[in-house]
């Protein structure tokens, strides 16, 4: 009798066995399937982002830029406006308190 | 018969003994038994093999999946990721300069050909855009098995060809190289031929490289617009031929520009001429006239044969033995200082040094900055330089080329050498890459207490008559000029000059130095009817330095401490231009 129940829990075993195999391998080509979809779509994207930044190129061109600082009264930097760390003051000059103004409810109590 | 186990046990007549497992064994015959154990041995040693088998399976998984792991992929790969046969060309800050773009070239089987070939072509030329029909029936009755019609189609034509459905066109996928800022660095960049092969700049310097990985330029897109900008205004207000630029990291010799006009756009290379498409830059060799000048009083001082005080005579023209009368433009017939040598850029006084100077430390001294070679850069447009045969080399070729006559090199080659004089002494043979010259071993060309003197005489070659209060002072230029006629099919044209300015800056502590060129500059009114590179290449120079200086983050110089002999020479000059 034991016998027959280890050939039974072995052959339910092996059943079971077989159909996780069976149910892992379409498991595992779906998943293929996305992966390669996916791979497929980043070889895209990497394909018009390549297009996008040969674009981003051409229209950030210096010659351009320089046009379109002049429409917007875009002005360079001068030599005045560049100075050495060193050459800026200590500590920020404190910003002297304002003196309280006089209200007139003030007088009330 | 009664076993030993069922002694106890009381059978009735007839009735059955059930024999146990053991005892049926018992009582088979030997044959059956023999055949029995085979047939158990046999599935002991199947069952043995599985049980092995699992165990190999389970110890791989236990392998893979616990002790190998390690993060590996094992997933099997799933086609290729994008990538290009060429790839970029990017400016020192990552901007793309010049890349390859996925495109479809179009070819036809003209053995496969069916029909009438000339309503073929008609059909295919029609479709295409820039496509003649005959070169299309050439291409269709040809006796090769294969013949390109038409590269880089454009996606219209592709749909185009796709609607006339002839089978015996294939479409195979190519690619073609763009350059997105144009004509801005046509000359360093180069170009490709139809297959994708450098043929000039950088893409044939570095074309196997760019097979493998990109490639980053010492070149800044924004400076080298600014340069670009600043020299096409040039060209317009001076009315010259053509001009160039270069901006160059005085202490690493990495060029942030490079401008070489006329030039072209290399995304329509058909269309450039044989002017266009030379890069003056690199393969230009022309004699800089007065700015070898420089070289002359370094010599001098390096080899202290001349010292900063002494006084030479530059009242009256120098004659030669055999020579033509050295003179001075608008010379102040008197005697000058080494500073005022300078300053006034006097012929006379230079040769005079030179003739002082001797004419073996001087062949031996322009050796040190390569000048009677091409410079050992990847481009390859080098230019050869030209100098008087070495065994002609006497005084009056010497007194000549004190002033920078005789001797033709390329605006690289002097830019270098320039910097060499201003940066502490150390020459650096100039790079397009960026980090190219990491590896180079330093060269000493003059001493750096000599170096030190250059940058206090370049300071005041440039300052002595600038105002105080424009903003290019802040920076403490120091330069010189040069003007010499140019040369036309060997031989000099007179009027026609070549103008010269090279400055670094700021002085105190050099970080950058600019040359700048134009060929054959007019004389015009804004110049007051002068033509020389005071007024033309001096301009653009300092034009340009105002520019490039706040954005590569230079620091103005806001107090400069010059030496008594600069003092001195500029006292000099306000008297005298107090006494007019």
């Amino acid at each position: 009798m034991k016998q027959r129940y280890v050939n039974l829990i072995c052959f339910v075993l092996a059943l079971l066995s077989g159909i996780l195999t069976f149910s892992l391998k379409y498991h595992v080509l779906d998943k293929e399937k996305q992966l390669k979809k996916i791979y497929s779509d980043i070889t895209q994207n990497q394909k018009e982002m390549h297009g996008l930044k040969t674009d981003w190129a051409s229209l950030t061109n210096p010659e351009d830029l320089r046009i379109q600082a002049k429409q917007i009264r875009a002005k360079p930097i001068r030599a005045e406006q560049i100075i050495h760390i060193h050459q800026l003051a200590e500590k920020p000059v404190p910003i002297p308190p304002k003196k309280p103004e006089f209200k007139e409810d003030d007088n009330d109590f | 018969m009664i076993f030993k186990r069922e002694k106890s046990t009381f059978y009735e007549t007839c009735q059955e003994i059930p024999l146990k497992k053991m005892d049926k064994w018992r009582y088979l015959d030997m044959t059956t038994r023999v055949r029995l154990k085979s047939a158990a041995l046999r599935c002991l040693w199947v069952g043995g093999f599985f049980m092995i088998a699992y165990c190999l399976i389970l110890g791989r998984l236990f392998q893979l999946t616990i002790m190998d792991y390690h993060g590996r992929d094992y997933t099997r790969p799933m086609g290729s990721s994008f990538s290009l046969k060429r790839y970029n060309i990017l400016d020192r800050n990552g901007v793309l300069l010049a890349s390859s773009m996925p495109s479809t070239d179009l070819s036809v089987n003209p053995d496969l050909v069916k029909g009438d070939p000339k309503e073929i072509a008609h059909n295919i030329a029609l479709a295409l855009n820039n496509v003649e029909e005959k070169d299309v029936y050439s291409a269709i009755t040809s006796s090769a098995g294969f013949k390109y019609i038409k590269r880089k189609l454009s996606p219209a034509e592709r749909n185009n060809i796709n609607y006339l459905g002839y089978p015996f066109l294939s479409e195979f996928p190519g690619e073609y190289r763009t350059y997105p800022h144009r004509n801005l660095i046509s000359h360093i960049l180069g170009g490709v031929d139809i297959d994708n092969i450098g043929i000039s700049g950088i893409e044939k310097a570095y074309d196997q490289h760019l097979q493998d990985s990109d490639i980053q330029l010492s070149l800044d897109v924004s400076v080298q617009e600014m340069v670009y900008n600043a020299l096409i205004q040039g060209i317009e207000k001076f009315k010259a031929q053509g001009a160039l630029a270069i901006v160059m990291d005085i202490n690493n010799g990495e060029v942030l520009a490079s401008v070489s006009l006329p030039d072209y756009n290399p995304n329509i290379p058909a269309k450039k001429t044989g002017k266009e498409r030379f890069n003056q830059v690199t393969l230009g060799t022309y004699e800089f006239g007065s700015i070898f000048k420089l070289f002359n009083t370094a010599l001098g001082l390096e080899s202290k044969v001349i010292k900063i005080d002494d006084i030479f005579d530059a009242s009256k023209p120098l004659k030669l033995k055999g020579a033509k009368a050295i003179e001075d433009y608008r010379g102040k017939n008197r005697p000058l200082s080494v500073t005022e040598i300078l300053m006034y850029s006097s012929n006379i006084g230079s040769a005079l040094m030179g003739l002082k100077i001797g004419w073996e430390r001087q062949k031996e001294f322009f050796g040190r900055f390569g000048f009677y070679e091409k410079l050992p850069i990847a481009l390859p447009e080098r230019g050869q330089p030209q100098y008087i045969k070495k065994d002609k080399w006497n005084e009056v070729e010497s007194s000549r080329l004190a002033y920078g006559y005789g001797i033709s090199v390329t605006p690289l080659h002097l830019i270098a050498a320039v910097a060499s004089l201003a940066n502490g002494g150390i020459y650096h043979v100039p790079t397009f890459i960026k980090g190219g010259n990491k590896d180079q071993i330093e060269t000493r060309v003059i001493d750096e207490n000599v170096s030190q003197t250059m940058r206090h005489l370049m300071w005041a070659v440039v300052n002595y008559e600038l105002d105080k209060n424009s903003p290019v002072a802040l920076y403490a230029v120091g330069g010189k000029t040069g003007s010499r006629q140019a040369l036309a099919n060997g031989r000099y044209v007179e009027g026609s000059l070549r103008t010269t300015f090279v400055g670094a800056f700021p002085m105190n502590n050099p970080q950058y130095i600019v040359l700048v060129s134009y060929d054959d500059p007019k004389k015009v009114k804004e110049t007051h009817m002068f033509n020389t590179a005071g007024w033309n290449a001096k301009a653009t120079g300092l034009q340009i330095i105002g520019e490039i200086a706040p954005y590569l983050g230079v620091i103005p110089v806001p107090e400069w401490k010059q030496p008594a002999y600069i003092t001195r020479a500029i006292d000099r000059y306000n008297e005298s231009k107090k006494g007019h």
